[in-house]
Parts: structure tokens; C-alpha cells; sequence
């Protein structure tokens, strides 16, 4: 039983990871991912912060919608009320805690508590926790897998600027803003191969 | 790389709607980018993103510049995202309730609507100092920007993705790959390297100034600007018109300096322009004396940021 759902948990990580990258397959947290790729240091750290909401986030909305019994037909819009008032609500109470718990990292987590919490990737997951009946253990696998994927691309980003920074040969109007995207839109066409999506015709897709 | 050392321009004497192509969010600041990449793929979709991000821009600036600013920056946050979804989820009702196909086109992504980064961002790097008129020219300038550039690339993926132009069949390809978020970007890519180039045209010829940020200067380039702008601050009278300009302090407390030593200049312009008028007790005189370095590389980064269109330097 306790393999299972280990097993379970191990898939729907690698799924979030690979087969359907928040990031590049999905465009999920892509300004937060290209800022945070800018900076050197606090990626990992910052990377640490989205696995710990978002999968805080899953666990709390799925725990919800098992406390509800009419969660399930709920329309649209109350859904995303409640989604978007339990991460409000989390966000509260995290910035609270961090405000009164005098710890050393309270500078560094109340500055990029806004950035991490409050973004379209962990506001995503519950909604995709939802979509695909998971249940907590594989919602809080979810999490985890936003938060790798997130890790994933900053650090692929950031070397990917470095190397660009160094290439002189690149024409000065691609320079900058312009080739940090097409290389991010390079990987993203990279991680669609793992979807199996056609880029061609109305056929195939994901 | 060619330097660029125009006159100082500040935003206010720029025309705002220049800041929309000068500071384009998501063409020069690259903020906003996940629902122009996830959604903007059909020039509908691409309208109800720039009109929800347009209305969050003008209520969430001013709020910002007349109240929010008076709270810490981690509940300034949270504040955005209320409004957001104080706005985005009587639309979900609306939409659902009128049946609208966009619901089920946009999904998931209807909702996270409520997060656009770019508000966040304009509120805490230009609101959050700025008097109530000029957040709201920002806000407006933004908004503008963020709308033409959506709306430009909505269409382009709905012409060249769907060969159509408003859910009108025009033409017979079908490329599915410009539907898919890496297409998006690719699209964005290629616009803001376009952009580039023709500001770096007109800035050649004298037609716009100012457009340093959308040029992104050589790191020696930059250091030669910050020089140059060391050595304007010295000049008292200099000081105040920049001060008055940028619009950072209101009138009864636009003089900054302390006696006592600041704190360090961190890395990012904006918290190390809050630290450094927060520290800064009203002193008549003070518009005299030397400015301490931190409320010095604050001015810098202020003035850096308007002559490079309100822009933040590291987005």
C-alpha cells in the first residue's frame, strides 16, 4: 500500500516535471522564473519557497474538497473563489508568522514571500489538482513537481543568460530581453517533445 | 556598442503614452509574460487579458500611491491579488452565466487573471513613491503598452496558429506549434528584438529619447550614465528639479537627506530607495548639503528608471 502510493506520488512528480513542465509546456510562473534566473544567488532557496506553498496550497484544497461534500459541483467561479481565497489565506498567515518569529531568514522570506506565494504557478495547481481527481497524496506530489520544474528552468535559464552574455556574435538588437526568450521559447519547444503534441495540422495535440 | 548620452529626460516631461513603447511590460520589462504566453492566442483572448490587466493597473496604482503605500511591502502584496480576484471573479460569474465558449477556451487560466505580475511589479517599483497623478499616467501608460503588445501577438498567433482573424477563417495553414506556450515565446522574442531595433532607429535619428532601457546598454555604458548622473546630482538646483520631477517625495517632505549614516545601497533600486527615504527626517536646509550615498544611489536609480521609460532596471 505504502509503495503504491509512493509509486503514485514518484508519477505524478515526474509528470509535473516532465511530461507536462509548469513552465515551459504550460507558461505557468514564467516572469517569476526568468527574475529569479536573473539573480545568482537565493534560485534554489526562492525554488524551495514554490515546492513549500504549492504543495501546502494542494494539500489544503484537496483536504476542502474532501470536507465539502458539494465542492465537486460547485461552478467554475466559486471554485476559483475558494482557490484563490485559501492561497490569500495561507499567504496572511505565513507573512504574520514570518512578521512576529524573529528567525534569520525573516528579511530574505518576507521579501520574496510575495513573488513565491502569489504567482500563476501555485495559484494553478489546485485548479489542476481538481481537474484530475488527484488525491492528497498525489496533489502534494503535484506541489513538489512545480517546485522541481520551477528549479528545473530557473537554473537552465540562468546558464543559458550566461552563455548568451558572453556570445558576442549575437546581433545587438536580439541582445538581452529578445534572446532570454527565444532561448526560454527554445526549451519550452524542447519540453513539448515530451507531451507528444503535433506542431503542425489540427490533428495530434496533447 | 554606440553611447547614448541624451539630455536628462524625466517622465514627466515625456509624453505618457511614449512610456507604453519606450517601457513596453512585457516587450521591454518581460513582466506579465505566463497569461501572454499561456492564453494570448486569439486576439479575443488576448482583449479580455489586456482589459482585466488594464483595469487592475488603474485601480491597483493610484490605491497604491494614496493608501496601500503605507503598509509593509509583504501586505502591500496580498492586496493586489484581492482587488485581482475582486474583479476577475464577478467576470468568471458573468462569463459563466452568459455561456461564453472563452470560459472553456481560457480554463484554468481565466482565474490567474487575478496575478498578472506586471501589476505587482509597476505598483512596487513606481507607485509605491510616486503621487497619486503620476501612478495613475504610469498605470495608464502600462496598460496601454501591455494591451498593444497583447493584442499584437494574439493576433499574430490566431492569423499564423489558426488562420484566422477573429474567429474568422482567413487562410488555410494551421501551425498548432503558436498555440503552444513556446511559440508564445518565440513570438514575444521576436517582437521585442523588432521593438529594439526600431527604438534604437528613431533614437538615432532624435526622433524619441530616453529609450535607454529598451536599448539595454553595454555594463560600461551604464557606468558612464550613472556617472554622468553623480555629477548632475551635485548641483543643488539639479537636485530639486529631478526631485520635483520624478514626483518620489510629495511637496511638504521633498527634501531627503539625514546626518545620520545610511544604510548600504542594496542591489535592487527599489528597496534601497524605501530604506533610504524612510530614513530620511524633513530638514529644511538639507537641499544644500551633500546627499548620503544611499539616498544618492536611490536618485540614481530613480532617475535611471525614468530616463529608461519607468522601467526596472532588472526585470
Amino acid at each position: 500500500m505504502i509503495r503504491e502510493t509512493l509509486l503514485s506520488m514518484f508519477n505524478a512528480s515526474l509528470y509535473a516535471v516532465f511530461l507536462y513542465n509548469f513552465i515551459f509546456s504550460g507558461g505557468l510562473g514564467t516572469t517569476e522564473v526568468i527574475r529569479a534566473a536573473k539573480k545568482n544567488g537565493g534560485m534554489l532557496a526562492f525554488a524551495g519557497l514554490i515546492s513549500f506553498f504549492s504543495m501546502l496550497t494542494s494539500a489544503v484544497s484537496r483536504l476542502l474538497t474532501i470536507w465539502i461534500p458539494s465542492f465537486e459541483t460547485l461552478s467554475f467561479a466559486w471554485r476559483c473563489l475558494l482557490f484563490g481565497g485559501i492561497l490569500l489565506v495561507l499567504y496572511l498567515l505565513t507573512g504574520v508568522a514570518l512578521a512576529f518569529l524573529k528567525i534569520r531568514a525573516q528579511v530574505f522570506l518576507l521579501k520574496y514571500l510575495g513573488m513565491a506565494v502569489l504567482n500563476t504557478l501555485v495559484m494553478a495547481i489546485p485548479f489542476l489538482n481538481f481537474q484530475r481527481s488527484h488525491d492528497l497524496p498525489r496533489a502534494l506530489a503535484f506541489g513538489l513537481g512545480a517546485g522541481i520544474a520551477f528549479a528545473g528552468a530557473s537554473l537552465l535559464i540562468n546558464s543559458g543568460m550566461h552563455k548568451l552574455q558572453q556570445n558576442k556574435s549575437i546581433p545587438v538588437m536580439f541582445t538581452g530581453v529578445p534572446a532570454t526568450l527565444i532561448y526560454t521559447g527554445l526549451l519550452a519547444l524542447a519540453f513539448t517533445g515530451f507531451t507528444g503534441a503535433s506542431l503542425f495540422g489540427a490533428e495530434g495535440g496533447i | 556598442m554606440q553611447k547614448h548620452d541624451g539630455p536628462l529626460v524625466t517622465a514627466k516631461e515625456r509624453h505618457w503614452l511614449g512610456d507604453a513603447i519606450v517601457a513596453n511590460p512585457i516587450l521591454v520589462q518581460a513582466v506579465g509574460l505566463a497569461p501572454v504566453v499561456a492564453v494570448a492566442t486569439t486576439v479575443r483572448a488576448a482583449l479580455l487579458l489586456a482589459a482585466v490587466t488594464a483595469a487592475l493597473l488603474l485601480i491597483c496604482e493610484p490605491l497604491t500611491a494614496v493608501l496601500l503605500r503605507k503598509l509593509p511591502a509583504w501586505l502591500r502584496v496580498p492586496c493586489y491579488f484581492a482587488i485581482g480576484l475582486a474583479l476577475v471573479v464577478p467576470l468568471v460569474f458573468l462569463l459563466e452565466s452568459m455561456d461564453a465558449p472563452i470560459v472553456a477556451s481560457m480554463d484554468i487560466f481565466l482565474p490567474l487573471l487575478a496575478l498578472n505580475s506586471v501589476v505587482a511589479v509597476r505598483c512596487e517599483r513606481y507607485a509605491v513613491l510616486r503621487a497619486a497623478p503620476a501612478a495613475l499616467r504610469d498605470a495608464a501608460a502600462n496598460a496601454a503598452g501591455y494591451a498593444a503588445a497583447a493584442l499584437l501577438i494574439g493576433f499574430l498567433r490566431e492569423l499564423l496558429g489558426h488562420g484566422s482573424v477573429w474567429g474568422r477563417h482567413t487562410a488555410d495553414w494551421n501551425v498548432r506549434g503558436l498555440w503552444m506556450p513556446f511559440g508564445g515565446f518565440l513570438v514575444i522574442g521576436l517582437l521585442a528584438a523588432g521593438l529594439k531595433l526600431l527604438l534604437r532607429t528613431l533614437s538615432e535619428h532624435g526622433i524619441i529619447i530616453g529609450a535607454h532601457r529598451a536599448m539595454e546598454l553595454a555594463p560600461e555604458d551604464r557606468e558612464v550614465r550613472k556617472e554622468k548622473t553623480r555629477k548632475l546630482f551635485e548641483d543643488a538646483e539639479t537636485r530639486r528639479r529631478v526631485l520635483r520631477a520624478a514626483g518620489v517625495l510629495l511637496p511638504e517632505e521633498e527634501i531627503p537627506p539625514t546626518t545620520e549614516p545610511a544604510p548600504a545601497p542594496t542591489e535592487e533600486p527599489p528597496p534601497a530607495i524605501e530604506s533610504a527615504a524612510r530614513a530620511a527626517p524633513k530638514q529644511a536646509d538639507a537641499v544644500t548639503r551633500p546627499l548620503p550615498d544611499a539616498v544618492l544611489a536611490a536618485l540614481q536609480s530613480l532617475e535611471e528608471m525614468d530616463l529608461e521609460g519607468g522601467g526596472a532596471r532588472d526585470t
